[in-house]
């Protein structure tokens, strides 16, 4: 008897870029009924209806260089910054850019990949698709998915607030989740970035990108929040993701509105940032740079 | 967007969006900050073996 390739197979052979064309349709043809973030708004962004970030059908794009910043096994990488958010961070270093889905130049995903293969001809180590927050693009991201070379390492910064059904057309897309997990609780959720229900949905989409692709984690410190936020974090992390990698930041830049929260209009202290890594020898955190 | 830096009263510089020629730069104004060294080293070395690879 001659087997006949499942299909479950013979999608599995296609290359990522092949994958990631029927992807992009599916995505798109979701934008009539928007869910790729936990706002779950369901708003026909097709039709022009905009929900809570603001994005249209269409993304722009504010930045798109070669960067040295981001963790030492991802540089250089060329990252690609989309406008918008589903977040509104009151310190937010991109507040301008993330908050208003229209800033920049409109976002050609052809045109984008052209100048990130030269990026990458030029010896940039990896890709980075950020935003803003670039779950709320999907398509787009998809499609630029689908320009790059099946070999590019790709790395989707974000702050893992995306719903099931984004995550499911992701699968396989990007090598690297670089990952925000930004509060401790979802009061300091809710209070600094109006977020309801973040710790849940932030740890459901930590746990599938554990399981389906690389993972780093990154958690901004910020100024008062040592206990209420990194502390829970890092016991999150080291019972149910031990081992993760997991960047600490103590840069926090009291930037954009940071100023309406009293504890946020200063960096870290010294004191603090010490403390923090203290917090994370006591459990085993794999910290990297 | 290219890099942007933030100068704290107390010296610190904060740096966001490093380009690796800014990282260069801040290696040089700072050459204890390992981790900044670091960041310019590999932005140079990568973009060396690519113009060595290019030859």
């Amino acid at each position: 008897m001659i087997c006949a390739p499942s299909e479950k197979n013979s999608r599995a052979a296609q290359t990522r870029p092949a994958r990631a064309r029927e992807r992009a349709a599916v995505a798109r043809a979701m934008l009539a009924e928007c869910r790729f973030c936990a706002h779950d708004c369901g708003v026909n962004r097709l039709a022009g209806e905009h929900g809570l970030c603001h994005a249209g059908a269409k993304p722009r794009f504010f930045s798109a260089q070669v960067e040295v910043s981001d963790e030492l096994e991802l540089i250089p990488t060329f990252a690609i910054a989309l406008s918008g958010c589903d977040l509104r961070c009151d310190f937010c270093i991109t507040g301008a850019e993330s908050w208003n889905a229209k800033a920049g130049g409109s976002f050609d995903a052809s045109e984008m990949a052209e100048r990130a293969e030269r990026a990458l001809n030029n010896g940039a180590r990896t890709i980075m698709l950020l935003g803003g927050e670039p779950t709320i693009h999907l398509p787009a991201a998809l499609e630029l998915v689908a320009s790059l070379p099946d070999s590019a390492r790709l790395v989707w910064k974000t702050n893992a607030h995306g719903l099931a059904q984004a995550r499911e057309l992701l699968d396989g897309m990007f090598n690297v989740w670089l990952a925000d997990f930004k509060f401790g609780n979802d009061d300091c959720a809710q209070r600094l970035a109006k977020i309801p229900d973040y710790v849940r949905v932030v740890q459901e989409n930590l746990l599938w990108a554990n399981e389906h692709s690389e993972l780093i984690v990154r958690h901004l410190l910020m100024p008062g929040h040592i206990d209420c936020c990194w502390k829970p974090v890092a016991e999150w992390l080291a019972e149910n993701l031990p081992g993760v990698k997991v960047n600490l930041r103590s840069g926090f830049w009291p930037a954009w509105q940071a100023a309406r929260r009293p504890e946020l209009r200063g960096p870290v202290s010294a004191a603090e940032a010490k403390r923090a890594e203290q917090i994370a020898q006591v459990r085993s955190i794999n910290l990297i740079s | 967007m290219t890099s942007e830096l933030l100068i704290l009263p107390d010296g610190r510089i904060l740096a966001q969006n490093i380009t690796p020629v800014m990282a260069g730069l801040l290696s040089e104004l700072n050459p204890d900050d390992k981790l900044m060294r670091a960041r310019a080293e590999i932005g140079n070395r990568r973009n060396r073996v690519q113009k060595i690879c290019k030859q």
